[in-house]
């Protein structure tokens, strides 16, 4: 489970940064803080985008070790259902930490920052990770009676 | 610290010559390399630990409950 969550929050920072810092480029990191008017304050958040994502690529591989050890463990039932519900619970609490903490208390960017309705896209947002939450506790939840164990033994 | 300096201000200076075009280099190094730089670098960074701290909690308490089914 530890390893799902780990790399469902980097799976969801990834989808966050390529999504909406870059293809969309509705937000940087510190977009509120500098907004990207101009080429310097572009190219200033384009580097805190990057710092960022390289914490995300870390908590990822992170992640991944983690998951390894768990594959070498027979005490460990290899349940499908429990690492879906383990990444959505992942990718949920990331929406959730992030859009609390950077969007709401910190505000240093929102979801869409020159939006007309910005709150109305950071509720989405925030409703989008509950969501991930709840399904990914359904999935943990049903995947509880596996009893599989890696290979299929 | 000061080992942690010996080897980030040089990196710091690698990447004022490397990022940016030579055209606003000097103009993007100097608003990154702030003395807000700390505080930034900490806005930024904040919500990994946290995740950590939740994947580690939640993983405990898991345990605790005997929901993932270990040893079964």
């Amino acid at each position: 489970m530890s390893s799902g969550l780990l790399i469902g929050a980097g799976l969801g920072g990834f989808v966050d940064g390529i999504v909406f810092h870059q293809i969309l480029q509705w937000h940087h990191m510190l977009s509120s803080m500098f907004p990207p008017n101009n080429l310097v304050n572009l190219k200033v958040n384009m580097f805190w985008d990057g710092i960022f994502h390289s914490a995300v690529w870390v908590m990822t591989a992170a992640g991944l070790a983690l998951l390894w050890r768990a594959g070498q463990r027979r005490d460990v039932p290899w349940s499908g259902k429990t690492f879906l519900g383990s990444l959505m619970v992942g990718w949920g609490l990331f929406n959730l930490v992030e859009g609390l903490l950077d969007h709401q208390f910190l505000g240093i960017h929102h979801v869409v920052e020159v939006a007309a309705h910005q709150a109305a896209w950071d509720a989405v947002f925030l409703l989008f990770g509950a969501g991930m939450l709840l399904g990914g506790f359904g999935f943990i939840f049903k995947g509880r009676g596996d009893k599989i164990s890696r290979g299929g033994g | 610290m000061g080992k942690t300096l010996c080897w980030i201000l040089p990196l710091i200076n690698l990447t004022e010559n490397l990022s940016a075009c030579p055209l606003c280099r000097a103009q993007v190094a100097a608003v990154i390399y702030s003395q807000a730089f700390g505080i930034n670098l900490l806005l930024v960074l904040l919500p990994i630990p946290v995740l950590a701290a939740l994947a580690v909690g939640i993983y405990r308490a898991d345990e605790l409950m005997g929901l993932a089914g270990k040893g079964r």
